[in-house]
């Protein structure tokens, strides 16, 4: 069966004035049809242009380049901005993080939400409507019939969330990535709108692609998960495995710096990775996260680690992976 | 919304009120009106009798009263040269200046509107200088030289257009070109400025994931939300435009408002003066009300914020 | 835009104002033209080959020297009444240039203190001084700067002063904002308590930050100034015949023009060179003194 999502060698750069920033090295992940794959990292990671790359929505300076990129087998690498833009809403979707701007503020939710299926759809008005309002209600909109009249400054930030949710699943597409998603929302919304968006997976068979810097949705959402540092993937699999045995130092400490109620004595520090992200400007050379790592070797400066198999599809960048004990 | 225009409209005659004010003692307070009435060859006494007959000894107060209320009675007086009613004068002219205000702004957004877009589109692309020069050149050239040099070129030289006089559509381009480019600069860089703020926003980026097409995207989403501040500045630029009619009329001989301000002027006519000022800042004050109004009702939150 | 990378990299970010294209280039251009056209002002009486007011109908309407029937003694041709065009030209530069300033200064000052006082006392000043501006701004200016030259018959220091009267509006406008800007900084705040005067606080603190924007307005008007009065002049409402304004030499020029077109392409050129140089000038000091931009 074809993988929904294929990446491999990803690469996203810019062009400055004092270098070359590698916002996103070397990325290689694949999604399948239903399954969830959590992004996680920290601000400046890459995670959101990893995801923009897919849709081709990157920033006109950046240059992207991939050995492999492929929907449902499809090369996105070499496709037109026309093919993309067929293929936008309609086979691949995304949803931001910022719900209060994402709207257009002059149109009427239902103008924008009924363009999105004239785009792509040859449909009756009254029958694009009558599909406009049942995924409003869907997605759990209360009176969404007279949501079609209003304008997004009228809607809270948690119903515009849904709002665009359901706007990007209008011609139910087979891939959705959603890029921290819940971050603006206060945490009542959050645990809401994720599991609308699980509910949606499973009903429309969707691969998921959830952007987060947040383990706690990771656990509670996904199958498998991908952990970005300084625009590598350094470590990924499947989450029970990185949860209960993580293998990268990074992780290690992400993981750490999760108080867990129970597990932790009250009083005791909560766990931190000391030191900053290395500036992106230029080659690397050797291991990105080794000026952080408590456990770098010599070595590590020297040579720069690439994934290590650990098991179908799990892989770790790490010299040291051999003598770290499961 | 109601109330909000309400305001506005409050606003507006109070202005006019006190532009009307300045414009009466403007006139009255700086020479001496009965003796241009009475002529070069009048003698003191009879001066005096036309004072005394206008009313002209009178307060000044008392004088503006009366003014005032004949004004909005329709009655402006009569021309002190054409011997006629202001008001009938004034209404002869106007459709020559309105057609001409209209052509102006009507260029200049059809120069304007699509350069600022281009150029936002592309920035520092030589549309972006092009559109740059142009409006670099367009704010520095004086629109009186410039229609000489329209004249010059397409009128004599190149024979492709009447230099003077108002009586086909071929007469108003020259003078509609002259005026309203003057006014293209400020609407092209808005747009610029207004597009690229636009494009740089978050909804477009929701446009462009949906997948609509480019230009939908641009003309769509991006334009109705720069085009915002872009339909306030027109108004403005239209009132700039009635203003500079003045010049334009004058060099191409088109019988508007203008350029019988002009002649009125030259011919001490002072109630023609007064009543083409008062029409022209009136015409101004409505424009900037209209463009106060169609910018609260163009923008939703604006709108909100209004009380609509 | 969302944070991180992303955010940061969005195309706004990289849209470059206008004036950028330009760069320094176009800063270095209006210097230089601006300080030409000074000198040509200040030096008018040592680089004119004749007397500006000199007439000589013998010698009407000669070419300039690159034209046929241009000679070396009136490089710029004649006028109609036989006056050495180089020689106005000069001469007209002064008029210019002591139009620009003085009625940049008078308006300056009006529109200055207007703004610092809306800005500073806001409540009723700012209201009353608000409304003052809508009603200047309803008035057509060309025409009532027309009407009130005529009315007192034109010349030159009646030019001066009614566009000196009529033209303090972006002034206002500028020191309004910078003022009420700077009100609410903390420095200012600690100077009150301090108990320092309000005029010393008005000089000390608010004028310097303003210094910027009020030399970006004072190009523009200027600017303005220079072409509104070459507009009065080329009426006949401005400066009077014999006076060399530029605007006066187009005006003069009209029944000449379609045999002898240099008469209105070299004072036009003039203005226009003047006046570009003038904004760019402007343009270039605001683009030096906002290092973030302004697309």
């Amino acid at each position: 069966m074809t993988a929904l999502l294929e990446i491999e060698g990803l690469a996203v750069e810019i062009p400055l004035a004092t270098g070359t920033l590698h916002a996103v090295r070397d990325v290689s992940l694949g999604i399948e049809r239903g399954e969830t794959l959590c992004l996680v990292g920290e601000s400046g990671s890459g995670k959101s242009l990893t995801a923009l790359s897919i849709m081709d929505l990157l920033p006109r300076r950046a240059m992207r380049s991939a050995r492999r990129l492929a929907l449902l087998g499809e090369d996105l690498s070499a496709a037109t901005e026309r093919r993309m833009s067929e293929l936008r809403g309609n086979r691949m979707a995304m949803v931001f993080q910022e719900p209060m701007t994402a709207l257009n503020p002059a149109y009427t939710i239902g103008n924008q939400m009924l363009e999105t299926i004239a785009r792509h759809r040859r449909m009756s008005t009254r029958a694009a409507r009558d599909r406009v309002v049942q995924f409003l209600d869907h997605v759990g909109i209360p009176a969404a019939g007279a949501r079609l009249g209003q304008y997004p400054h009228q809607l809270s930030g948690g119903l515009r969330q849904r709002v665009m949710i359901a706007m990007m699943l209008l011609c139910e597409p087979d891939l959705l990535i959603a890029d921290e998603p819940t971050t603006a929302l206060d945490v009542t919304l959050q645990a809401q709108i994720l599991a609308l968006l699980v509910k949606l997976q499973h009903e429309l068979g969707l691969g998921l692609l959830l952007i987060t810097h947040d383990l706690g949705v990771v656990a509670r959402v996904a199958q498998r998960v991908a952990v970005m540092y300084a625009g590598e993937i350094v470590e990924t699999g499947s989450v029970e495995r990185v949860f209960a045995s993580p293998r990268h130092p990074y992780t290690r400490g992400l993981l750490a710096c999760v108080p867990v109620p129970g597990k932790i004595a009250p009083g005791a520090p909560l766990g931190t990775i000391p030191g900053i992200v290395p500036s992106l400007i230029g080659e690397a050379a050797g291991c990105a996260f080794r000026a952080r790592c408590p456990l770098a070797i010599e070595a590590c400066a020297g040579r720069h680690p690439m994934p290590v198999p650990l098991g179908v599809g799990d892989s770790a960048r790490c010299l040291l992976l051999d003598s770290v004990a499961a | 919304m109601l109330a909000f225009a309400a305001k506005r409209l409050a606003l507006a005659l109070l202005v006019a009120l006190t532009v009307s004010l300045i414009s009466f003692f403007l006139v009255r307070l700086s020479s001496d009106v009965a003796a241009a009435i009475a002529g070069p060859n009048a003698t003191a006494a009879d001066v005096e009798a036309i004072r005394h007959q206008y009313g002209f000894d009178r307060p000044l107060a008392v004088q503006y009263l009366d003014w005032l209320g004949h004004t909005l009675r329709g009655d402006l007086g009569d021309s002190l040269y054409f011997r006629k009613p202001v008001l009938g004068l004034v209404l002869e002219r106007m459709p020559v200046t309105m057609t001409l205000g209209t052509l102006s702004m009507l260029f200049a957004l059809g120069l304007g509107v699509p350069l600022g877009v281009l150029a936002a589109l592309r920035p520092n692309s030589w549309i972006d200088r092009l559109a740059l020069t142009l409006s670099v050149v367009g704010q520095a050239m004086p629109s009186f030289w410039f229609g000489l040099l329209l004249i010059l070129y397409l009128g004599v030289t190149l024979r492709l257009l009447p230099i003077s006089g108002s009586d086909t559509w071929r007469h108003f381009v020259m003078p509609a070109i002259t005026l309203g480019y003057y006014a293209t600069p400020a609407i092209m860089r808005l747009t610029r400025t207004g597009m690229l703020e636009a494009l740089s926003a978050d909804y477009i980026r929701t446009a462009r994931a949906k997948g609509l097409r480019f230009g939908k995207v641009v003309l769509k989403h991006a334009l109705r939300n720069a085009i915002i501040p872009v339909v306030a500045l027109t108004a403005v630029q239209l009132g700039f435009v009635l203003g500079g009619s003045v010049v334009v009329e004058t060099i191409f001989a088109l019988n508007g408002m203008g350029y019988l301000a002009y002649q009125s002027i030259v011919q001490n006519d002072f109630p023609v003066v007064q009543a083409i000022v008062l029409t022209l800042s009136g015409l101004y004050i409505v424009l900037t009300l209209a463009a106060d109004l169609l910018n609260a009702w163009l923008d939703p939150r604006l709108r909100a914020a209004a009380g609509a | 835009m969302s944070e991180g990378l992303a955010g940061r990299l969005a195309p706004g970010a990289f849209a470059r104002g206008r004036r950028r294209i330009f760069g320094h280039a176009g800063f270095t251009f209006g210097a230089a033209v601006l300080a030409i056209v000074a000198l040509m002002a200040i030096l008018a009486p040592l680089l004119s080959p004749w007397d500006p007011y000199d007439q000589d109908l013998s010698r009407r309407l000669i070419p300039p020297i690159w034209q046929a029937r241009g000679t070396m003694e009136h490089v710029l041709g004649t006028d109609g009444l036989g006056r050495d065009y180089l020689s106005r030209l000069l001469y007209g530069a002064r008029i210019s240039l002591l139009i620009g300033i003085s009625t940049v200064v008078i308006s300056g000052l009006i529109g200055s203190t207007l703004g610092v006082l809306a800005g500073y006392f806001g409540g009723r000043v700012d209201m009353a001084v608000s409304f003052l501006l809508t009603v200047r701004l309803s008035l057509p200016v060309i025409l009532v700067a027309l009407a009130a030259v005529a009315l007192v018959h034109g010349s030159l220091v009646v030019v001066i002063l009614v566009l000196g009267l009529l033209l303090w509006d972006r002034f206002l406008v500028v020191m309004r904002s910078t003022t009420q800007q700077i009100r609410h900084l903390d420095y200012v705040a600690a100077a009150e308590a301090v108990g320092a005067s309000t005029l010393r606080i008005l000089v000390s603190e608010v004028l310097p930050n303003a210094l910027n924007n009020l030399i970006v307005v004072a190009t523009l008007e200027m600017a303005n100034a220079i072409l509104l009065e070459a507009a009065l002049s080329f009426l006949g409402l401005g400066v009077q015949p014999p006076l060399p304004s530029w605007g006066l030499m187009l005006s003069e020029a009209k029944p000449f023009m379609f045999f002898s077109p240099w008469l209105i392409t070299i004072p036009g050129t003039m203005l226009f060179l003047l006046v570009l140089a003038i904004n760019l000038l402007g343009d270039g000091v605001r683009d030096l003194t906002a290092p973030g931009g302004r697309g």
